[in-house]
């Protein structure tokens, strides 16, 4: 890469507002954004070229919100989205209220109309400040541009202090076009050491007082990087430990103690262990009601260890007997010291118990027939693509089979939009992972329904032969709301047909993907391995049976005990 | 439930309605409202209603709002006394042989 442009100027020219800003972006240690430009934002896409900074040009905004948020989670680093006023900004609210349901940190920069104009209905002026307020952890209107630098520095710094989140910038046209000193000054924030929380004691002499104890691991242990703290206290207690659909590969799904997802799909040994337990340790999860069930019946006879780095988070749906609010390897850690010190309880029992439930309700993969079974096919996925896979997931049944079936068992190797359940995640949000982590196996995993949300993506693979792989299980129909429909509202399929259905191996061909259909169990080993092996973005089409369901299933308003299941297709 | 607060915030664009959004949406009412500014920072006086909300669970999600320097409850319980609101709570959430009384609750940092 040439020398970037902007650090060969001197400090003490006079710069546009645009210039210092993507100045401030390098010295922020940013390589990458995703965006699109327009209008409003064009001073900044002015200042871009030969800035070292690699831009890449998504079709729509939102893929460009959403692979920033697939960037920030495969990596642990900011992801970056720009975009400009009016639609452009409005386009970008479905990814950053994605990225704060699940915590992940992304700074948005919008273009905005000059500040004169703002408040005059004027082309393309939305008041995007205000239409994100809900959904972002913070937010600035840039009105000077001598507060670039310190804007900036402030963005990146909340966006992944604490309970990380997405940060909005808007900035006004003629904030980029004025001029200012170029000498960058951003501020720093003092890191302070972690101190473990002072209920320690007391949460130790809860873990030695139970007999049947166990783990909830979520998806705030992947965020503080705190798996290898959670594991050592999982392995020195002995404890059992269920994960939920964020928390997977905070243990491998294959550890010992694990007895797997917990919650609406997930496993009865799981679901379970958490109706049984005496006390429940949550570490880095907010009890969503997906996982919990209905919650006035959810762990009935547990004591209640909470972890997270949000204190609002404790006691919110369920009363903490003990709240640990802060850093969670601080606290795991002195909770394992602790607890080291003291007599282990007695929970062989309990183990074995848990050890049971975990081999009686073991994923089968003997469905009948020669169609092709996705759990079967997810499984062998996971399989031949061993440690080096990443798999960013869609949205519906596919995401369910993918957290059973696929075994996770590492952090931040499996990006799947869990609080805002959005449709069209995983083809941008693999973009970025892959960007992110070049050496990984980008599997993005998709279904019918979702591909479409997003299918203009195909086009940035194929831009920037972007080396991302796509299984695509097509079931003709939006299949987990026709499997709702099936069970709670009398069969009335109403509206999720998709048989209509373009070629999706030809329409991949289309944009530039190396493409293959299947539809029989004889040829997934082949294709999978076809799919593995051959380099550069490719999509395999895989016809499901359109009555597959997921199972076992919670119905809503039920504990987690009450758990459905049904036929393997 | 009524409860009331004094909020002080930043004078940063946005502060007010960042804060009473996020009260709204957390499912109180805003039944009295007086902003004050004072030098670099504004006071923000409030006087919410809600069904079956935590108050304390509350004050914790203003107070990790960036323009919030500091959120007080003017009734004259104390903060730990003030837990028992969320207990109340949650009395609706949890069955009743679970509601265990005396049970010391860490606060956290």
């Amino acid at each position: 890469m040439s020398m970037p442009e902007l650090q060969a100027q001197s400090d003490t020219a006079a710069i546009s507002g645009a210039r210092l800003l993507v100045r401030c972006l390098r010295e922020l240690e940013v390589d990458t954004i995703f965006g699109y430009p327009g209008g409003a934002i064009m001073p900044v896409y002015d200042a871009l070229p030969n800035s070292g900074i690699r831009h890449i040009l998504t079709r729509h905004e939102q893929g460009a919100a959403l692979a920033a948020d697939g960037y920030a989670r495969a990596s642990g680093r900011v992801g970056v989205c720009l975009a400009t006023s009016g639609p452009g900004a409005t386009n970008l609210v479905t990814g950053l209220a994605n990225s704060m349901l699940d915590s992940v940190p992304v700074v948005a920069i919008t273009g905005q109309v000059a500040t004169g104009l703002m408040g005059t209905d004027a082309f393309q002026e939305v008041d995007v400040f205000g239409i994100t307020l809900p959904i972002v952890k913070h937010s600035y209107i840039v009105r000077d541009a001598a507060d670039i630098p310190r804007v900036l520095a402030e963005a990146f710094h909340l966006a992944a202090e604490g309970r990380p989140g997405p940060v909005l910038i808007d900035l006004p046209k003629d904030i980029t076009i004025a001029q200012v000193s170029a000498a960058v000054c951003l501020p720093t924030f003092a890191k302070v050491k972690p101190q473990p929380g002072p209920g320690i004691e007391l949460a130790a002499s809860m873990m030695a007082a139970s007999r049947r104890p166990l783990f909830y691991l979520g998806g705030g242990i992947e965020i503080a990087f705190a798996e290898n703290a959670v594991r050592a206290l999982v392995d020195a207690s002995g404890f059992p430990c269920a994960m939920t659909l964020k928390g997977l590969g905070a243990v491998p799904g294959d550890h010992p103690n694990s007895v797997g997802m917990l919650g609406m799909h997930g496993n009865q040994a799981a679901n379970l262990a958490v109706q049984e337990c005496d006390l429940l340790i949550v570490v880095g999860a907010r009890l969503d009601d997906r996982a919990t069930g209905k919650l006035d019946e959810f762990a009935p006879g547990a004591r209640v260890i909470h972890m997270d780095a949000d204190a609002a988070e404790i006691s919110k749906l369920r009363h903490a007997d003990v709240a640990l609010a802060g850093d969670l390897i601080a606290d795991l850690e002195a909770l394992r010291k602790v607890f080291g010190q003291m007599q282990p309880p007695p929970i062989g029992h309990w183990r074995r118990h848990t050890g049971e439930l975990r081999e009686k309700y073991r994923w089968r993969y003997d469905a009948p027939g020669d169609t092709i079974y996705a759990p079967a096919l997810l499984r062998d996925l996971a399989d031949q693509g061993g440690d080096g896979l990443l798999l960013a997931c869609d949205v519906g049944q596919h995401q369910m089979w993918v957290a059973q079936h696929c075994r996770i068992r590492h952090p931040r190797r499996h990006l799947s939009s869990g609080g805002l359940g959005t449709m069209g995640y995983g083809l941008p949000a693999g973009i970025g992972a892959k960007l992110a982590c070049p050496d990984s196996t980008v599997v993005v995993v998709s279904g019918d329904g979702s591909i479409m949300m997003n299918i203009q993506e195909l086009a940035t693979l194929n831009r920037y032969r972007i080396d991302v792989r796509i299984v695509l299980l097509d079931n003709a129909s939006l299949g987990m709301v026709r499997q709702w429909q099936e069970l709670f509202f009398d069969a009335n399929y109403s509206e999720t047909d998709l048989s209509d259905n373009p070629d999706f191996a030809e329409l991949a061909r289309v944009f530039g993907l190396q493409a293959r259909t299947i539809d029989r169990r004889d040829q997934v080993g082949e294709a999978l391995d076809w799919l593995l092996t051959t380099p550069g973005p490719s999509l395999l089409h895989v016809r499901i049976d359109p009555r597959a369901n997921v199972w076992p299933l919670v119905p809503p308003g039920k504990n987690n005990a009450n758990m459905m299941t049904g036929e393997q297709r | 439930m009524s409860v009331q607060f004094e909020i002080r915030l930043t004078l940063t664009e946005g502060a007010l309605l960042r804060t009473i959004g996020l009260i709204q949406r957390r499912g109180f009412s805003v039944h009295e409202m007086a902003l004050r500014h004072e030098p670099g920072r504004q006071l923000l006086s409030l006087s919410l209603e809600s069904e079956g909300r935590c108050p304390n669970i509350l004050a914790r999600q203003i107070n990790r709002l960036h323009d919030v320097e500091r959120v007080e409850r003017l009734e004259s319980e104390s903060w730990q006394t003030t837990m028992a609101d969320c207990v109340r709570a949650l009395g609706k959430l949890l069955p009743v042989q679970e509601q265990r009384s005396g049970v010391a609750i860490e606060m956290g940092r």
